[in-house]
This record gives structure tokens, sequence and C-alpha cells, in this order.
């Protein structure tokens, strides 16, 4: 059962139930084996006693016995049976309640007494008291070394016994019937108030709402067993909150990231187009439309590429790779840049074995750096880019002029959307995602990367590539 | 009227002054926070275009300046944040209104005409001086029914003047709505403006509606002593 309220209530109804049962048994039995003590210790007592009045005297055997004393052994409706055999003689004596009936005769050995039950043909139940033993003999007799043997069987009607018994029966089960359902009714009531603070902390956490994480769970007075829970819930709250916030700053980022090219060419389209012009100002506009639109296809793309990065989507192939090859590769396309901003690029390749990685993510990565060196150094500055050979791979070092961050905000920089020069929108068409990606894929293919800035100085990035990173699985981030 | 836009990203910057002069506005235009507030602290816009997310400091920031300083501009926010709490933060650090990225600069011009309208508490895009009418959105001018053909220059120290018909506008303010700091121009250039204008709505006989107060500026009313 799936409820903690519902196994309770079943486990307590049983439980009561079947404790209730077994008393009630355990009463029955005792009840009546108290009784049928006393009953056998009378029966015994009487049986004894009448055995002791059977005497041999000068006229047979009499039995002293008087029936005035024995008042229930009448012959009508009497309660209590008696018959005395002379063993090898026959019956001495038939009390008269037992009109036609014979009383059963067990086998017995001298002096021996057996308690027994008895059906009589009127249905009625008997306990009855069977004894064998020698009668005595009148001292007037003379010497007679041994009295006759004789048996007795003393019965008596149990019906009485029965009647008290199933009285009692009734008793049992209505005080049975009572108890339990008091009981059942007090447990119930405790189950229900011990389960509140759970039924408490369900409203709480069903009210919550994702726009506002901040109010913790959980009264003052919640018991012991549910603290712990209420912790976590709330470190859990906590963290998704933090989660959720990292989340709306970055979708607002990216919108902003987004719109505002977008917004440039709507509006610079819509202030063409509402009138005539000349035919350098449609040019003009053009081209600065295209600008607009490379901008956004590189964020777009640098975007989709670390969304895959983050989703696990790209699988990472090593393959022998060149990386002095692949950063000559890399700088080809952006040296126009360095040349309209008037920078010093100073490159130097040593010779260097080909690593083990793969060569489409680490391009990327290089790219990213270069493009950062190319577009945040000085005007007039100086980018120098180095391939060094390294004891177990090889290492790339890129560094620009005109460094605005200090070591202090390096880590920041990995962030998304956080950019070194500090102006944002700035048109060098960086969105400051270009580090981010970086630290992805140097995760993904074991690389290092380390920063290191001076306000006023060089900023440097090494990348060390190992000669065989084996590119690690790439787990979704989660 | 002069209008301050504040943006850091420079095409969609530029094409908004150039839509907003075309449109016969005296702009200035700025990329950065702290310039944009330096800008807007000297009280001579009519209203500002003003981005959130600047360098130097943001637009809710100078927002909340401007309003402890009482600027009389209107503000016009620009965001690229589309959620309800974003916008009501602009709303509530005393924007007049917003407008999310992107949008059709049609819609652009037309809210900061509504807000150069409220600046100046006129509640019709029409304003009416005796015979005369001046429509604020076609920037067309009718004397006894009959249009009146302006050019940009004239139209705007018109439109200052009938912004507050009635009231006293020195020289100096009309200069300071009507050009920007990228325009030069003659100390004189208000007065041979003014010449310009009264010759063309006097035409055919007309009244006087624009009044000279010697020393103080110049009156638009439709009788001289009403002022």
């Amino acid at each position: 059962m799936s409820s903690i309220r519902g196994t309770l209530r079943a486990g307590m109804i049983l439980g009561t139930l079947a404790a209730f049962t077994a008393a009630g048994f355990a009463t029955d039995r005792g009840v009546r084996s108290v009784l049928l003590d006393d009953l056998d210790r009378s029966l015994r007592e009487r049986g004894r006693w009448v055995a002791s009045t059977v005497e041999l005297a000068e006229e047979g055997l009499e039995l002293g016995f008087v029936e005035l004393e024995m008042g229930d052994f009448g012959p009508a409706g009497g309660t209590s049976f008696l018959e005395v055999w002379r063993v090898e003689a026959g019956t001495l004596y038939r009390s008269p309640s037992l009109a036609a009936v014979k009383l059963a005769r067990p086998r017995t050995a001298v002096g021996e007494e057996v308690m027994g039950f008895e059906r009589m043909e009127d249905g009625r139940r008997l306990r009855t008291y069977h004894a064998r033993f020698v009668a005595r003999v009148d001292p007037d007799l003379g010497p007679i070394p041994r009295g006759p043997v004789v048996e007795l069987s003393l019965g008596r009607d149990l019906s009485g016994v029965e009647r008290l018994m199933s009285r009692l029966h009734v008793l049992f089960v209505v005080i049975g019937l009572a108890a339990a359902l008091l009981t059942l009714l007090i447990l119930n009531g405790i189950v229900g108030h011990s389960l509140r603070p759970l039924d408490r902390l369900a409203g709480e956490i069903d009210a919550l709402r994702a726009d506002d994480l901040t109010r913790p769970l959980g009264s003052p007075g919640a018991p012991d067993e549910l603290r712990p829970v209420v912790r976590r819930l709330n470190q859990l709250l906590e963290r998704l909150h933090a989660a959720f916030e990292r989340e709306r700053t970055f979708s607002a980022d990216i919108a902003h990231e987004l719109r505002t090219p977008l917004a440039g060419l709507r509006s610079s389209l819509e202030v063409e187009l509402s009138r005539p012009r000349a035919a350098e100002r449609y040019e003009e506009t053009l081209r600065e439309a295209l600008a607009m639109t490379l901008r956004m296809q590189h964020l777009v793309h640098t975007l989709l590429q670390l969304a895959r990065l983050d989703a696990g989507l790209v699988t990472a192939e090593a393959a022998p790779t060149d990386v002095a090859a692949l950063t000559r590769d890399s700088l080809a396309p952006l040296l126009a840049r360095a040349v309209a901003r008037r920078l010093d690029v100073r490159q130097s390749f040593a010779a260097t074995a080909p690593v083990l990685t793969d060569a489409a993510l680490l391009g990327t990565a290089i790219r990213n750096l270069l493009d950062n060196a190319i577009s945040h150094a000085d005007p007039g500055g100086r980018v120098s880019v180095d391939v060094l050979a390294a004891q177990d791979g090889v290492i790339l070092r890129v560094a620009n002029t005109g460094a605005t961050v200090s070591q202090a905000e390096i880590p920041q920089l990995f962030a998304r959307f956080v950019r070194g020069d500090r102006a944002r929108g700035a048109d060098g068409g960086h969105h400051g995602l270009g580090l981010s990606l970086v630290q992805r894929i140097a995760g993904a293919l074991g690389l290092g990367v380390e920063l290191r800035s001076e306000p006023g100085g060089e900023f440097i990035c090494t990348l060390e590539v190992p000669r065989a990173g084996v590119p690690r699985k790439l787990e979704p981030i989660s | 009227m002069r209008i301050l836009v504040v943006e850091d990203f420079s095409p969609l910057r530029s094409s908004i002054a150039r839509g907003l002069r075309e449109a016969g506005f005296a702009v200035d235009e700025v990329a950065d926070g702290t310039q944009g507030l330096a800008f807007a602290e000297t009280g001579a816009y009519d209203a500002i275009v003003l981005d959130v997310m600047l360098p130097g400091m943001d637009g809710l920031t100078i927002l909340e300046r401007l309003r402890e300083q009482r600027c009389p501009s209107r503000l016009l926010i620009l965001t690229a944040r589309d959620a309800v709490r974003d916008r009501v933060a602009a709303l509530d650090n005393g924007a007049d209104d917003y407008l999310v990225k992107p949008f059709a600069f049609a819609e652009l011009l037309a809210r900061v005409r509504a807000l150069l309208r409220r600046r100046y508490e006129q509640t019709s895009p029409c304003v009416r001086i005796g015979d005369l009418e001046i429509d604020t959105v076609a920037r067309s001018v009718r004397r006894k029914g009959r249009v009146i053909e302006l050019t940009a220059r004239e139209y705007g120290i018109l439109e200052v003047l009938a912004a507050r018909p009635g009231s006293v506008i020195t020289r100096e303010e009309i200069e300071e709505r009507v050009y920007d700091f990228a325009s030069e121009h003659s100390s004189n250039v208000v007065d041979v403006y003014v010449g310009y204008l009264r010759r063309k709505l006097e035409d055919g006989g007309a009244t006087r509606v624009i009044h000279t107060r010697r020393g103080m500026g110049y009156v638009l009313a439709e009788h001289e002593e009403e002022s």
C-alpha cells in the first residue's frame, strides 16, 4: 500500500483484532480450566467420601452414605450420578438419577483414580470420576486379611458450567469489541496527529512556485524525524533557486545578444525604406545589415556548439593532429583583422610531434583564443602566438598586449556572456562565449587551460595539449 | 523637439537617430551609460530613448538618478527582456514607456510623439490656434484650411512654439530644442527662421500669430494681447 496513513490504519485494525481475539481465547481457556479444576476437586472429594463409607460388615458390603445427604442424586432432574460395583460380583448401588443409563467403567488398577468425560443418551455431558479401591472391613469381623475390591463411578452434569461459559462468551465478545473499537479510535487519532506535519509539508511543497523558491519549507514545530528531510529539501530548493536564477540571467543575456542586433537590423532597414535614397546610402545600409547578420550567425553558431557540448551530443574522435599546423590554419583568416587594427602579430612554431586528439574541437578552441587576442589587443599593440614542445605534449601560448582584466577577475571570464573589456555590445562581434566554449572543449579533450593577466600588461592564455589525451566521453551537464 | 538616444549597439543607435532626425527631431546619440546620464542631466531633452543593458551604468540606474533629480524629460526604455517582471521594473523605476527589442521603427516614433504630447500636456496630436492648425503626426500645417508648406527647420521651430501656446519662449530655448550638438548654426538663426515662418503663415493677408516680445523671445497666440 502506498499510503502511510492507509498502511497504519490497516495494520492497526488487523493488530487490534488479532490481539483481542487471542486475548479472548486465552481468557476463555483460563476460565474454563479454573472452573473444571474446581469441579474436579469437589468431584474427587465426594468420590473419596463415598468410597470411605463402603464397609464390609457381617451382612456383607454396606454403603454408609444416606441418600438424603445427596439430594442432587434424585430421580427427576438430578445433576449428579453414582454407580458402585463390587468387582466380580455386580452392581452394588445405582443412584436414582441414572434411571436406565449405565456409567462407563474404565479399566483401572486398585487405588487408581481416573477423571473423564461422558455423554449421556439424552445428550447431556458429564464430568466423571472413577476409582477402584479395597473396601474397609468392620473390625468386628475378625482378622480378614483383605477387604473386597470395589469400583465406583461418580458423574456430574456439565450443563451448568457450559451455561456459565456461554454467558461469559457473550460478555467477552461485547467487552472485547467495545475495547477494540475504543483502541482503534485512540490509535486513529494518534496516527492522524502524527501525520499532520507531513500533510503540512506536502501543502507547503504544493504551494511552491518556480519564481519564488526563497521561502524555506518546514514550520518550527516539525518532528525530529522530518527535520533531516526538511533540511535536505531546503538545500535542494536553494540549489534550484540558484539554478533558476542562472538560467534566467543566461536567457536574458541570450535575449539581449540576439534581440539587439535584430533590433538594429530591423530599425536600420525600416528607416532606410521610409523614403527614397541615393544608391551609396543603400549600399552602406546593406553592408551594415550584412555585418549584423554575420554577428548573429556567429552568436547562433557558438550557442549551438555550446548547447551540443552541454547536451553531450558531440563525440570527440582522437586522430594524430599537428597542433602547429592547426594553429597556423586558424590564424590565417584572422590576419586581415589584425592588420586593420595595426597589430604586430609574432608567430613561432617549434617542431612538435603529432598529438592524439580531436582536431575539429581543438581547432575551435584555438580559433577562439586567437580571435580573443586579436580583438582585445590594444590598437597598434602586439599579439604573440607560440607553439612549444613540452615533455608530454604540446603547449600553445597566445598573448596580447593591452590587458584590462586583473588576475582576480580571471575566473569570471569563463562565465557565459562575460566580456573582459566590459563593453557589452562592443562591435567586435564578441559575446563573451568564447572562453566558456574553450573551457568546455578543454574538459572534453583533457587540455590544460591557464589564463594570466596584468592590467596594462599582457593577457596570456596557455593551452596544454597532452600527447595522447584520450578524449573523455562528454557527459551532459546536469 | 530634442531627443537623446542612449544605446551601445552602434548600428541600432545610428539608425534610431537617423530615423528620428528624418522625422524632424534634433537628436543626440550616446553609446555609454555614464555619458548618457551626463547628457540627460542637462535637462535639454524633451524625450530620452534609453537602453537597459549599457556599459558604464545600466539604464535602470540612470532612470533612478534622473527621477531623483526630477528631470523633466520623458523616458522611453528599450529592453531585450520581455518578462513581465523586467517590464514592471522599468515602469516602477520611473520609465514613461518601454519597447521590447526588436521593434517596428514606426512604433518607436509613435511612442516618442505620444511622450512628447504628454511632456507638454497636450491630449490631441492636433494643435489649434485660431485659424492655424498643426498636425504633429502628419507634420502638416494649415491656415484657414489651406496647407502651408514648411521646411523641416521651420516646422521644428513652430512645433516648439506650439508646445506651449500663449507662453513666451526664449531664443535660447528654441535653439536648444531645435538643434542637436552635431549641427552648426549661426547666432541669429532663430530670428531668420521666424522671419521665414511669418512670411509663410501670413501669406494672403492673414493675421500675425508669432509675436515678438522684445528682449524676451517669441509667443505663438491668436492675438498679441492674449499673452
